[in-house]
């Protein structure tokens, strides 16, 4: 889990060093893919706001007027919910590592 | 004589306290010494307006209430003449023919408690209002303490006293005439505020006025705040649009200046948030090794949703949401407190301030205050100022380190600040070993406990603090590649806490005190230190930032060896 998220947290930082103006489609890629992840391990808002966020880039490439605002919400509101997910998964991982299953 | 009826009621209502409260006491004396001395008695005539009484060369007004009473004398106030028309039309109402007051000290009838309605039909919404903000914080403060006015109710008389404000109001019925010590003969803040408390203490004022609002301060408009919030978004967005790779380094200059923006626009929340993002950027720029991506896009996602927020705020949380610039410090009575430790801070650990934070121990509380001595570094470096003296103490602060000091009149805010204020003084105690302040349920020595209560990222530092005893202390390699200084500690159960110090410039004193403390450990690894320092969650690890330790001969007085028989 742990990796899931930090892969989340680079991929949206990774958008933040580009840019929007320069992601390319590789980030969107990169983005869906974590989602369908992010799915398969549960995180279900996750996978949904990265899901918009690789929508809204794709799209932004296509259109005149860039609307990066909505799409910088989207992208910060996906950053607060990794904080948090990390929040929870921290407590049971340094559980889990006292408990030595880690 | 006939008396009209609301004049006769109003006579028969008016006690002697009453008519002092109207005036004074001397001026009260002095009109019954007047009345009694008059070489004819008055004669009086009922017009429309009231009782005209002519007292020799004087003429009064004698009107329902008493207070709007008229005199022919250059006095606006109440003067004795009134007093004595006053006394007079009472003895009329009474009975005696000869014109002298009656004998007030014969006890009067029974009355009912007077209710006093037009204190009781006073809006405290209006009062709150005129009172103001931060006057009404103070008052609740003082309220829910115990340490509110001192309410006497005597008759048609109800007497408040205002310590803090060194006035004495008395409140009459009707409100109007009420008078204050202060001589204002308008509805002054002192008259405010002892109605206010005899509100509260007859359960008048509402459960939401009971509470004290955020304070906005004059010129506070919040159409300018979510302008502000607008340009501060835009900016963001174009820097989200551009790309951390492609900015100029100038974006630190734009996002300081977004900064300024929000302190003129009174956002010290979002200001700060800015400033901390400011610094995230100029870390990137001077490369520096312990600049991190994701920490980048924590601090630009904090500001980007404070700012939204603030923006789609509704006009009663808007306020909240644009913070503080200094929190209300509110009276907390005596304190008795312990020095513990102090920490030295830079503006990139503290969003461009710089200093050192004091932290203590409340004996009687039994929970942690800092005192802050900070400055701002945005623009140039802090100027050296002498060692900080406070409260009066007869030393520096940090010579009073590990000593018990006794405040009087001491001020804390909402999170455990403890201001400077020069109204509070301290007795400096002796220096005592922290062993023997602090209780043993204030050493955690289970880290399950530290990771429930102390370490969730929220939380702010004051709840973070803790104190720590381990059963192990094991010295970690120094890690090159994050520069990092560790040291783990293990509980009874074998959890483990890692000491943790990010390598700073300024934090080289703290990595040298360790590393002395781990040579320590290796040549004797029975005497476990104590730490003190604020707890947080890395990833699967709970880390300590180590504020302050102590060997055991520093924590504690050993016990006397036991004698041979």
């Amino acid at each position: 889990m742990n990796e899931l998220l930090d892969e989340m947290e680079q991929a949206l930082s990774d958008l933040l060093q580009a840019g929007l103006a320069s992601a390319g489609p590789e980030a969107a890629g990169r983005l869906r893919t974590l989602a369908r992840q992010g799915e398969q391990a549960g995180l279900h808002t996750g996978a949904q706001l990265l899901e918009e966020v690789a929508a809204d880039l794709e799209a932004r490439a296509h259109r005149m007027q860039k609307d990066d605002q909505a799409l910088t919400d989207r992208i910060c509101r996906a950053g607060r919910y990794l904080a948090l997910c990390r929040q929870r998964w921290q407590e049971e991982a340094i559980r889990l590592r006292w408990q030595g299953r880690s | 004589m006939k008396l009209p009826e609301s004049l006769a009621a109003a006579l028969t209502a008016a006690d002697e306290a009453y008519l002092i409260a109207l005036c004074n006491k001397g001026t009260y004396n002095r009109a019954k010494k007047d009345l009694a001395a008059l070489a004819s008695p008055p004669q009086a005539e009922c017009t429309p307006d009231g009782v005209q009484v002519q007292l020799g060369q004087v003429t009064c007004l004698i009107r329902a209430p008493l207070g709007d009473s008229r005199c022919s004398c250059p006095s606006s106030a109440v003067c004795r003449h009134r007093i004595s028309a006053i006394l007079w039309l009472q003895s009329q109402l009474e009975g005696p023919a000869d014109g002298q007051a009656p004998d007030r000290e014969a006890p009067p009838p029974q009355e009912a408690e007077p209710d006093f309605p037009s204190l009781r039909a006073y809006p405290p919404e209006k009062l709150v209002r005129q009172l103001g903000a931060r006057r009404h914080a103070a008052d609740l403060v003082r309220w829910q303490s115990g340490q509110g006015a001192k309410i006497t109710a005597g008759g048609s008389v109800v007497t408040v006293e205002l310590p803090w404000a060194a006035a004495s109001v008395r409140l009459l019925e009707p409100l109007e005439h009420s008078t204050c010590s202060c001589h204002s003969k308008s509805f002054c803040v002192h008259k405010a505020e002892a109605l206010f408390f005899w509100q509260l203490e007859q359960g008048l004022v509402p459960a939401a006025l009971q509470e004290a609002a955020p304070a906005a301060g004059s010129g506070w408009d919040p159409e300018q705040a979510r302008g502000v919030c607008q340009g501060v978004r835009q900016a963001l967005a174009a820097q989200m649009a551009t790309g951390l790779s492609r900015l100029p380094p100038s974006v630190c200059d734009t996002t300081e200046r977004l900064a300024a923006l929000c302190h003129t626009g009174r956002l010290p929340r979002l200001e700060r948030a800015l400033r901390r993002l400011q610094e995230e950027y100029a870390a990137y720029f001077r490369r520096s090794a312990t600049y991190r991506d994701t920490s980048l896009l924590a601090r630009f996602g904090q500001a980007w949703r404070l700012a939204q927020a603030i923006e789609a705020a509704p006009e009663d949380r808007i306020l909240q949401l644009a913070g503080t610039f200094r929190d209300e410090y509110r009276p907390a009575g005596p304190m008795q407190l312990y020095l513990l430790g102090l920490r030295q801070v830079t503006g990139r650990n503290n969003s461009g301030y710089e200093g050192a934070v004091y932290y203590f121990w409340d004996t009687e509380g039994r929970c942690f205050y800092t005192y802050s001595d900070l400055r701002p570094a945005f623009y140039e470096k802090p100027r050296r100022r002498s060692p900080l003296q406070l409260w009066g103490m007869p030393c520096t602060l940090d010579q009073a380190w590990n000593c018990v000091l006794r405040l009087h009149g001491a001020r804390v805010n909402g999170e455990g600040g403890l201001s400077g204020t020069s109204s509070c003084h301290a007795d400096l105690g002796q220096r005592v070993l922290p062993g023997e302040i602090l209780p043993p349920e204030a050493l955690c020595t289970d880290f399950e406990q530290l990771l429930q209560k102390h370490s969730a990222a929220g939380l702010p530092e004051r709840e973070r603090l803790a104190v720590v005893r381990p059963a192990q202390c094991i010295p970690q390699p120094y890690d090159r590649v994050q520069q990092l200084f560790q040291m783990r500690l293990l509980d009874d159960a074998g959890r483990d806490l890692w000491v943790t110090v990010r390598y700073d410039q300024t934090e080289q004193p703290v990595i040298d005190a360790l590393e002395r403390l781990e040579a320590g450990l290796r040549k004797d690894t029975a005497r476990m230190p104590v730490f003190f320092g604020t707890v947080y969650r890395d990833k699967d690890l709970l880390r300590l930032y180590p504020i302050e330790y102590f060997g055991p001969d520093s924590w504690q007085a050993a016990p006397p060896e036991e004698e041979c028989p």
